[in-house]
């Protein structure tokens, strides 16, 4: 049993891979966050060194303590988090490198899975490069990555590349209402909240925190859309230094403004029907009234051009408050 | 058993194997031929095209023993064991592992060993960028020099990081990307070996998707074969590549003639919504606002379509003028998609963008310089003959429009500040003064009194040319070209829109309370006010 809902391509090709044992030594699983990517590998690495007909079966000792993080043969690398190293070190890879070179220790296949393979060092990366090319027999390699762009080409182009696309917005709320039991309106807001990644949705409907703390911001937005430059001002601070501690908190703040104004362009341009903020329909009508369309793209533009600039690490209090100053 | 991936299994075993890199493989071959081995080559190019392959193929062709000169003939002892790895004298090192000075001293003292089997002891030093600078420093003497029985090989993907001293100490061969025919040739022979049935123009799109790259090509195959099987339908390679097809691509396009704003921003979140990849949508939207724009500009010979699409892109080139489809296609060609968020508000912006054009004074406030125009009315002053000049200077026969009023003496100094500035050249401030009048200023307005007040976009300017002795300098040849005016006045007028009242700070402290006392030219370039 494949555990990953939706994404039927990607695991019907993991599917007929395994069963015809035509399958690639290195893949690399690509996607936004939340799509499964990592049940995925963790799946197949399941499937590689399970014992049973319907592989993988979840059930025998070899698929539990893969899933358990215990199989000796299933490694996964990601930051060390204790060193507080912020990339995959080249020791890392090194230690990796040697381990693949021995035989399987009880299973069928060593399988080595790097979460969040963005955060390669380059050199770490250059250093993976001829083991990923063309690795010992039974070895088989899994890059997960949410960042693609970071990754080197000639990295990419070693790995049979697996697509995990968001789902489509109907899809996850099918999936809400019908797996998850929730409410119709639930399913409609948390689908299209989370833009088709659907273990966000999933999390999200589980743990209502997670929606509080979306209506406190869009308070916050809704009040600085009529605060005075002063108190404009002070959050963008208050923003800044949070995004010392949590760049993640901030552009998860900074996502949120972008799908507010795009519903505003939506209502303005005519397709009221198609906005994400659901529950805030009347809100965003009465904003749009006030509010021309040049005047919406060109806050959109100033968001996205305050996104990348934090992405460049420009000193963030200055983004956060020219940004502040322009917002309409 | 890990089946091996095509492009494993497939790697080429003989020169001509090789795909679409034939000045590399003929100048191989010829120096086999005649034996002209050189001790040290390097292979760049991007990745995919074959440089790993062509190394190996090249330590094989040198040691080969049925042979030896020009191809491999794969079967001899020799072949074999290089083919399978396990020869003795062929070193393949992965430079990007055993980067440090200390493997490159190993590698020295270890070349000096006469071959065991082997003609050649060939080392293939693959990644070889990722050495680190004293490894390559280590590696430069070995290069240029080494021993009669030992070929060096290197491979890399990004030239531009080695060491000018190993560049020249190399035969370099520039690998190219494989045009769409050589990567479908390659992929047509897998096809053909792997009993697996593709349509030529699945083979096509697979080429035109993979920017060159034989491996990436591979890859896709296999994938193609494993979802589907070894027979594989077009519409399946679309799918897999996530090609949209072209009637909703046709319909956006629709919808940015018709100028209709809700139907097309509904159509594109369809799009999304439906799954598609905004990508790939996004580029066949570019392709035929592309086409439409060869079709509007006449070019018409060079569209690739039949003709029933010929006559429908016609017909919606015919809906828009030139400028909106030049405007369309660089709005929608500039967008990013290397963050992959998936989300369709890039195409949106785009989209809106494209229909709505910018509040005039938008984004690009505007310039003092603009500011400044009406206050010039700008049809063409008329001279007024009848007003008698008014300066002291008593007109010159060689300066009629000393004449004019003060305006049009403007205007015809203006006309002539460039010739004015040319007579200037070679003089004063080590030579330089006509620099500092060139560029960063112009003549802005004529005083009564003959003072000529030019406008300096940079303090630095401003301070060198108010400098007395070349203040007197230019003084004197403004009176001998133009009579008058003959006296100078500096200001400094920066530029750019911040330095007028719009600037984020002046609005913030409007906004707070503070009101403008007065508006200082700022001397720090920037420019500003304060309350």
């Amino acid at each position: 049993m494949w555990q990953v809902i939706g994404q039927q391509k990607a695991v019907m090709l993991m599917d007929r891979s395994v069963k015809t044992g035509q399958f690639a030594h290195a893949f690399l699983f690509t996607g936004p966050p939340h799509t499964g990517k990592m049940t995925l590998a963790r799946n197949l690495a399941q499937a590689l060194n399970c014992g049973s007909d319907n592989r993988p079966c979840n059930e025998c000792s070899s698929c539990r303590r893969v899933a358990a993080g215990k199989h000796p043969d299933v490694q996964v690398l990601q930051l060390n988090l204790e060193d507080r190293k912020k990339v995959i070190t080249i020791e890392q890879v090194e230690n990796m490198q040697s381990n693949a070179s021995l035989p399987p220790y009880e299973g069928k296949y060593k399988v080595f899975i790097f979460e969040d393979a963005d955060k390669l060092s380059h050199d770490a990366a250059n250093r993976l490069l001829k083991t990923l090319e063309e690795p010992m027999p039974q070895v088989v390699i899994i890059l997960v990555t949410s960042r693609e762009s970071d990754l080197l080409p000639t990295v990419i182009s070693r790995c049979q590349r697996i697509e995990m696309p968001p789902l489509p917005i109907a899809v996850v709320e099918e999936i809400l209402a019908d797996k998850y039991g929730a409410p119709p309106e639930d399913a409609a807001l948390l689908s299209r909240l989370s833009r088709g990644r659907l273990g966000w949705a999933i999390s999200a409907l589980q743990d209502r925190s997670l929606l509080e703390t979306r209506q406190s911001r869009i308070g916050d937005l809704l009040e600085m859309r009529s605060a005075s430059i002063t108190k404009r001002l002070s959050y963008a601070s208050d923003l800044a230094s949070r995004f010392g501690k949590s760049r993640e908190e901030v552009d998860d703040i900074m996502e949120l403004w972008l799908r507010w104004w795009n519903d505003l362009l939506l209502v303005s341009a005519g397709n009221a029907d198609r906005i994400v903020n659901l529950d805030h329909e009347s809100e965003l009508a009465e904003q749009a009234q006030n509010l021309t369309i040049p005047q919406l793209t060109r806050a959109l533009r100033d968001l996205q051009e305050a996104g990348r600039q934090l992405e460049q690490n420009v000193n963030p209090r200055l983004v956060l408050e020219v940004l502040m100053l322009s917002m309409p | 058993m890990t089946s091996e991936v095509y492009y494993r299994k497939w790697r080429p075993q003989t020169l001509a194997e090789i795909t679409g890199q034939e000045h590399v493989t003929q100048t191989l071959l010829r120096a086999l031929e005649t034996g002209r081995i050189a001790h040290a080559y390097l292979f760049c190019g991007p990745r995919g095209t074959g440089k790993t392959s062509t190394g190996r193929i090249l330590a094989k062709a040198v040691n080969c023993i049925t042979n030896g000169k020009g191809e491999p003939c794969n079967s001899c002892d020799m072949c074999f064991a290089l083919t399978q790895g396990r020869a003795l004298d062929i070193i393949e090192i992965d430079a990007a592992s055993n980067r440090g000075i200390d493997d490159i001293r190993e590698l020295r003292e270890k070349v000096k060993f006469s071959p065991n089997s082997a003609k050649y002891k060939v080392y293939i030093i693959d990644e070889v960028h990722a050495l680190t600078e004293h490894a390559s420093n280590a590696l430069l003497k070995t290069l240029e020099e080494p021993p009669a029985h030992a070929i060096f090989i290197l491979a890399t993907t990004e030239p531009h990081k080695l060491l000018t001293t190993i560049l020249s100490r190399c035969q370099r061969f520039d690998f190219r990307r494989l045009t769409h025919d050589a990567v479908m040739a390659k992929l047509s022979f897998v096809c053909q070996k792997e009993r697996i049935i593709v349509p030529p123009e699945g083979l096509r799109l697979i080429a035109k998707s993979v920017s060159g790259s034989l491996r990436d090509a591979e890859n896709l195959l296999q994938q193609l074969v494993i979802y589907y099987g070894n027979e594989v339908q077009l519409n399946q390679v679309e799918d897999m590549l996530g090609i949209t097809n072209d009637s909703r691509i046709r319909q956006l396009v629709q919808h940015i003639a018709g100028k209709d704003l809700a139907a097309g921003l509904s159509s594109i979140n369809d799009m999304s919504h439906d799954g598609l990849d905004l990508m790939q949508v996004n580029r066949g939207l570019v392709d035929y606002l592309r086409n439409m724009l060869l079709a509007k500009s006449g070019a018409e010979a060079s569209l690739d379509l039949s003709a029933d699409d010929r006559a429908q892109v016609k017909e919606l080139a015919g809906k828009m003028s030139l400028e909106e489809i030049v405007r369309a296609v660089k709005l929608f060609g500039q967008i990013d998609f290397r963050s992959r968020d998936y989300s369709s508000l890039p195409l949106e912006l785009a989209f809106v963008e494209c229909l709505v054009p910018e509040e005039p004074g938008g984004t690009a406030a505007p310039t003092p310089k603009a500011k400044a125009q009406p206050a010039r009315p700008a049809s063409t002053p008329k001279p007024r003959p009848a007003q008698k000049p008014k300066e002291q200077d008593p007109p010159s026969a060689l300066h009629p429009q000393a004449e004019g009023t003060a305006e049009s003496r403007l205007d015809y100094v203006k006309a002539h500040w460039e010739e004015f500035v040319d007579t200037l050249r070679g003089a004063g401030s080590s030579g330089n003064l006509d620099a500092y009048l060139r560029s960063a200023c112009e003549p802005e307005a004529l005083d009564e009194d003959g003072t000529l007040v030019v406008a300096f976009k940079y303090l630095f300017h401003k301070e060198k040319v108010e400098d007395t002795k070349y203040r007197r300098m230019i003084e004197q040849r403004l009176a001998t070209m133009f009579g008058s005016p003959n006296k100078l006045r500096c200001v400094l007028r920066v530029q750019n829109a911040r330095s007028a009242m719009d600037g984020h700070l002046v609005k913030a402290a409007l906004q707070m309370g503070g009101r403008i006392t007065e508006v200082v030219t700022d001397e720090s370039t920037t420019g500003g006010s304060d309350e």
